[in-house]
């Protein structure tokens, strides 16, 4: 072949250091990201997983969440995150690195779901709303588009044995009748669990303070 | 074989008879020949606009790379360099409403108010604001029967934390008690609660408040 050494440096150097751009020099900046302990709280961030919310995660994957909902929270100027209580702060990296899977997200039917186990920013969601969102979501959420997943309930019949300590109670039209109860499977309680897990609220003290805005915001270019 | 060229010629003045033939051969006489192994120069419009593009692109880059730092996510970030990272330390207060927190708080309340009829207050109280050989004394070996607190009589028993709390957190967790709600004493020392320990070694029994009231006047 004509040129034959040269086409093959050509594309190896191209494909090279794209790979050095793109994979190891992010790595180098962020690879080395560790969990940061709080000094005065004694908090450590981001929290590791419990196994059950870890379960979780893997139904979520499994049922393809993602596909609606995204786990990104965009910093003040960027769109309406903030406005919309999906978070507190803008994402950073080190919020990610208890992720094996960054479950990102690309298209926004429904809402971020990155602090959707925080008390603070939803009063009133506990795993009971999310129970009912996940079995019958117009009676949580009436109008909302989001499908209902009623094959992660059991639903029987109460007659003849102890009535579930888990079980859930729906009312109006998708009540179940008379004497069946609604009790969530383990990949329900493994999903609400990491669900109730999702919450970025600790705004880290190195973060922050790089962050933080110039004291006179320079107009233009330079 | 004589029709072969007979057919060929026919063809032949055919092509050259056909106009739209010849404006093609025309044309191709007249254009320029390519010189084998070299191209045309690039356009230098072209050039123009690529230097252009190369150009904002880096005024942008040097304007919102803050100093490519990877943490940094606002392009409206201070692009002077960070100083030391500004970690909070805990102060004696701090790690002692950790231990209040953990520990005092189950009877004395987070309002250091108590629970009336059972457990005195430290908020506003007179023992909690006391000399601190007697406070010391009272965490670790706890306290027995009747006590005046605050012109409020009580008679319940306070369980010994000398053996659960180390001597840090009694001085922390006192320092806290004696400046919170309003409560103004001095702080108390880990050396000052180390040195009642060791006088106090040997020593089990709870306190009595007369006992208490006879030390540290």
């Amino acid at each position: 072949m004509k040129n034959g050494l040269i086409l093959f440096f050509g594309v190896f150097l191209a494909l090279a250091l794209s790979w050095a751009g793109l994979l190891l020099a992010a790595q180098q900046q962020l690879g080395s990201l560790g969990q940061f302990k709080d000094p005065v709280e004694e908090t450590i961030n981001p929290q590791p997983m419990s196994g059950v919310a870890h379960e979780g995660l893997l139904v979520y994957q499994d049922l393809g969440c993602v596909t609606c909902h995204t786990q990104q929270v965009r910093r003040e100027g960027f769109g309406a995150d903030l406005a919309r209580k999906w978070g507190t702060r803008g994402g950073y990296a080190r919020d990610y690195i208890r992720d094996q899977t960054v479950l990102f997200g690309s298209s926004r039917l429904g809402p971020d779901l990155r602090n959707a186990g925080s008390a603070d920013l939803h009063a009133g969601v506990d795993a009971e709303y999310f129970y009912r969102l996940l079995y019958a979501p117009q009676s949580v959420a009436p109008g909302t588009n989001m499908p209902a997943y009623p094959f992660l309930f059991d639903v029987h019949p109460t007659a003849g044995r102890q009535p579930s300590d888990y079980a859930v109670k729906i009312t109006g039209k998708a009540a179940p009748p008379a004497g069946y109860e609604v009790v969530p499977t383990a990949r329900a309680r493994e999903l609400v669990a990491y669900l109730l897990s999702l919450k970025d609220t600790y705004d880290y003290p190195i973060e922050k303070s790089r962050n933080a805005p110039a004291e006179t915001p320079k107009e233009g270019g330079h | 074989m004589s029709a072969e060229p007979d057919k060929n010629f026919r063809l032949e003045q055919a092509c050259a008879s056909d106009d739209s033939i010849q404006q093609v051969h025309a044309q191709l006489r007249n254009a320029k020949p390519v010189k084998a192994g070299h191209y045309p120069f690039l356009p230098l419009g072209l050039l123009g606009l690529m230097c252009t593009a190369i150009f904002l692109s880096s005024t942008y880059l040097v304007h919102y790379s803050i100093r490519f730092d990877p943490l940094v996510y606002n392009d409206h970030a201070s692009r002077e360099a960070p100083g030391a990272l500004k970690v909070a330390v805990a102060t004696p207060r701090d790690l002692g409403k950790r231990v209040f927190s953990n520990t005092c708080i189950t009877c004395h309340q987070a309002n250091g108010m108590g629970v009336p009829g059972a457990f005195p207050p430290l908020a506003g109280s007179d023992w909690a604001q006391g000399p601190e050989e007697r406070v010391i004394r009272i965490v670790l070996l706890g306290l027995n029967g009747p006590i005046k607190v605050s012109g409020t009589d009580f008679n319940s028993a306070m369980a010994p934390l000398g053996s659960v709390l180390k001597d840090d957190q009694i001085a922390h967790a006192l320092t806290y008690v004696r400046s919170e709600w309003g409560n103004k004493a001095p702080e108390v020392k880990p050396e000052t609660v180390t040195k009642i320990r060791a006088e106090l070694a040997g020593r089990t029994a709870p306190w009595t408040a007369e006992e208490l009231l006879k030390i540290g006047n």
